[in-house]
């Protein structure tokens, strides 16, 4: 195949000549939409540090949002492959969970070398997300069902492991090290986020495999028929968000210095919501990293703001469910919207959120 | 109101000066037709002929133009309303039957009309089972009404969808309309199909019976009526008729149109080579594919013409058989091997089996072939782009927006992107289904000349279509299937759209080479 790039001068030509390439005009079109969830971003802020300025405009706000809400978007970043092609992965919550509380006891119950209870813990991770993908691939259950059933038994494997009861211990200081050194005032699990934004977005858009996820997702069959190995990219995108929670398990161990049984789960929601919300921002219609990225951070900063208004300060527990759930269902309703509006024809769905919603067998 | 004479059995259904005209297509021209009661009135004519578009018309979906006239028993009534024609007892089962398969007979029969026993908002269970037998005892039929639907065998199935049409209800049933319904039947269910057919007859209902099938018109009709270029050629009772007549009528003399000749005579040596293959309708095909050969498929619905494709390139599970790529055996189910192996596949179903309408233009175009972009695993865009322009000016390709959603390029657009992502890799087996369904005529003929340059290129096509012009423009020679097995194969010197028709709709097997 020659792709000898001599052929485009005609195209250049036209595209110089108000000074956009094409795409580039679509982009500013387009703009008022993709970057909604920065201007909200700025609003929040703003608006919080108006109403309660003495605790929220901090500088421990900021590490806490950062810290904490590191893992959560690590989970998203995970996340991120399978929702692209087509897949979902419910149980990364309950993968971080037991990844945590199985790291902790072979390290505390086992005494185990910090280094080789690492290793092993990503191990098991890599076991869960190949078990997810055979159950996924190999019965062709849809992912939702599949997932939905493994996250319970790792909720029980988790209570099995520990008896029921929290792991407390000296964890080593080079294991605790992993989350609390900071460079330039930001704690490691942020860097660590930033590493992992950048390899997904990499993958996702700028090589073949990244390409064929979505594809996968976009169309299976039309995927497969253009030469795709589908099942492969499924099973691969399972096993991509597994150890990815697997790494976060060893995150939230780290920083917190225990793990209970109820440490995985209430990572779940906040990385859908973060995925569909930023699947609606920077690149419509797609699930993508920097939209994500913003869009959990957005959640993040409300979520802290409410907590911190004195008003609210009681509420504190049930404000952040409150919130995400919200936030998904208009993340969703919104990209149903805008989808309506960009497609032509009067009958057109959400392609994307039709693919990603379908239970695949 | 004056009574008919006692002698004069009014039509079930009578229809004088309909026509339908679409924006630049007349599709139906002062089309008139009776049917008695109690007879089977068969039509027949070529894919546009406007044989859709009459029943279409009859069962409320088009408007007909001004000045139609339409009686049932007498009794005139509007023509282009869905709720006049089931008034009037007009009652239509279509080709995909509209059963639920995992619902019960009894259920399947009850979908549209409701239960008929209910007392106090419960299903009376006894007497709906004895009203569903009733039912389908009027069909000639003796089923477990309480089976799921999909239990049954094909005809059983068309069974139960014709009975549902047929129930009584608030309106009377007069006449019922069978589109194509034997086009996904094997032959052996045929017959089954024909009893329920006469038994519906002999209760006193006209039925319209649409068919390509000639051997089944010649067989259960009473009379027939021919459409040709939306023109009512003939009229008149199936005795004496043979296929020959019939074929003739539907064809007519029209002027062959000048083909382009093929650019190049073939290579020797076979490129693509097909042997014993069998799976979905196919039975048994077996043939060779030269290189800068363009050979087509033709065959009815049914017929395996739109499965060989996508059992060669691996879309459709192989029952059996070889395909050979310049000698090299091709594994089933394994698109990937398949173009490795040097083949493109264009499916018929582009929504489907092609397209992806969540990603651009440029990576649809791009998808098969993303190798030509990578480095070191990194894609290199620009180059992406530029080639994806190419293409586009290539092909023009209108908006030329390769950034834009594949999805919001009109039909024809589409489908040139379709092929331009499989031209692109240079294949030297190109298969196309259907290649020009849905497109308009200038995009049509681009899409010709395509095929006819990759051909010209050296490439090995195989073209399926149910378009006999299509295949006479194209092609070196066409392969003509019947129930799953080549009944026909034309060459150079027989190539016409009339031989094409002939071979299509014959059903004597004469023509059989092995």
């Amino acid at each position: 195949m020659s792709n000898t790039a001599t052929h485009q001068p005609a195209a250049a030509a036209t595209s110089s000549a108000d000074g956009l390439a094409p795409a580039q005009r679509r982009r500013w079109k387009a703009s008022v939409d993709r970057f909604a969830a920065l201007y909200v971003w700025a609003v929040v802020i703003l608006i919080f540090s108006l109403w309660v300025p003495g605790t929220f405009l901090t500088r421990s706000t900021l590490d806490s949002i950062a810290s904490s809400q590191s893992i959560a978007a690590i989970l998203a970043m995970g996340l991120l492959v399978p929702l692209a092609c087509g897949v979902f992965d419910l149980s990364i919550g309950y993968t971080l969970g037991i990844t945590s509380i199985f790291c902790s006891w072979l390290m505390v119950k086992e005494d185990m070398n910090a280094l080789l209870a690492v290793a092993l813990t990503m191990l098991l991770s890599l076991a869960i997300g190949a078990l997810n993908g055979v159950i996924v691939v190999r019965l062709r259950l849809s992912s939702f069902i599949a997932t939905l059933g493994t996250g319970s038994i790792l909720g029980a494997l988790t209570v099995w492991i520990c008896g029921g009861e929290q792991i407390v211990g000296n964890l080593s200081p080079a294991f605790t090290k992993m989350s609390s050194a900071s460079l330039f005032g930001l704690v490691a699990p942020f860097y660590y986020l930033l590493a992992l934004c950048l390899i997904v977005w990499y993958v996702l858009e700028r090589t073949a495999p990244g390409r064929f996820l979505f594809a996968v997702g976009g169309n299976l069959e039309a995927a497969r028929l253009a030469g795709i190995r589908t099942q492969r990219y499924m099973f691969v995108s399972l096993v991509t968000s597994a150890v990815v929670a697997g790494f976060g398990g060893l995150l939230y161990l780290s920083t917190i210095g225990s793990s209970s049984t109820t440490a995985g789960p209430p990572y779940l929601f906040p990385a859908y919501a973060a995925a569909f919300l930023g699947a609606t921002q920077i690149k419509p219609g797609r699930f993508n990293v920097w939209g994500t990225f913003v869009a959990i951070f957005l959640l993040a900063t409300g979520v802290k703001g409410l907590q911190l208004t004195p008003q609210l300060a009681s509420t504190e527990q049930w404000i952040g469910d409150f919130f995400y759930g919200a936030a998904l269902i208009l993340a969703v309703a919104l990209s149903i919207s805008a989808s309506h509006r960009i497609s032509r024809k009067p009958a057109g769905r959400s392609k994307r959120i039709r693919s990603t919603t379908r239970a695949r067998s | 109101m004056p009574t008919p004479p006692v002698s004069v059995v009014p039509p079930a259904v009578s229809l004088r000066n309909v026509s339908k005209t679409f924006p630049g297509q007349q599709a139906l021209n002062g089309m008139a037709m009776d049917v008695a009661p109690g007879r089977v009135h068969a039509l027949v004519g070529q894919n546009g002929s406007g044989k859709s578009t009459l029943i279409k018309i009859l069962a409320g979906f088009h408007q007909p133009d001004r000045g139609a006239v339409a009686e049932v028993h007498g009794v005139p009534f509007r023509l282009g309303s869905p709720a006049a024609a089931r008034a009037a007892g007009l009652r239509f089962v279509h080709q995909d039957l509209g059963l639920v398969p995992a619902l019960s007979v009894l259920d399947n029969l009850a979908l549209g009309v409701g239960f008929r026993h209910v007392r106090a908002g419960r299903i009376v269970m006894r007497l709906e089972i004895a009203a569903a037998q009733r039912a389908m005892r009027s069909v000639g039929m003796e089923v477990d009404v309480q089976a799921p639907a999909e239990s049954l065998s094909p005809a059983e199935r068309t069974g139960v969808a014709i009975a549902r049409a047929v129930q009584g209800g608030h309106h009377p049933v007069h006449v019922l309309t069978l589109d194509e319904p034997t086009a996904s039947l094997p032959i052996t269910e045929i017959q089954r199909l024909f009893e329920i057919v006469r038994t519906v007859k002999a209760s006193g209902v006209a039925v319209i019976y649409v068919s390509h099938r000639l051997d089944e018109v010649l067989a259960l009709s009473d009379e027939v009526t021919v459409l040709r270029d939306g023109n009512l050629i003939e009229s008149r009772p199936v005795g004496g008729l043979t296929e020959e007549d019939l074929i003739a009528a539907i064809v007519g003399r029209r002027v062959q149109r000048t083909r382009s000749a093929p650019q190049r005579s073939p290579d020797a040596d076979p490129v693509l080579e097909v042997r014993d293959l069998r799976g979905d309708a196919v039975e048994r095909v077996s043939f060779l594919v030269r290189g800068g050969e363009v050979v087509g498929i033709a065959g009815l619905a049914g017929s395996g013409r739109d499965a060989v494709a996508r059992l060669i390139f691996g879309g459709l599970a192989r029952d059996g058989g070889e395909v050979l790529v310049a000698g090299a055996p091709v594994l089933p189910m394994r698109p990937d091997k398949a173009i490795d192996a040097g083949m493109a596949f264009v499916p018929a179903d582009r929504r489907l089996h092609g397209s992806i309408g969540s990603l651009t233009a440029r990576e649809n175009l791009t998808l098969s072939g993303l190798k030509a972009f990578s480095k070191a695993g990194f894609l290199r865009l620009s180059d992406e782009i530029a080639d994806v322009e190419r293409w586009f000016r290539a092909l023009d390709v209108r908006p030329s927006r390769t950034e834009a959603a594949f999805e919001s390029f009109s039909g024809g657009n589409q489908q040139k992107i379709m092929i331009a992502k499989w031209l692109r890799r240079r294949p030297r087996a190109l298969l196309l289904d259907e290649p020009t369904q849905g497109v308009d005529v200038a995009t049509k003929s681009e899409i010709h000349r395509l095929i006819d340059e990759a051909a010209a290129a050296g490439a090995a096509v195989l073209v399926s279509s149910a378009e006999p012009e299509e295949l006479a423009r194209l092609c070196h020679r066409v392969i003509v299937l019947r129930d799953g097995v080549v009944a026909q194969v034309l060459d150079r010197d027989t190539l016409t759209v009339e031989q094409i028709v002939n071979a299509v709709l014959a059903t004597n097997s004469a023509g059989v080479q092995p």
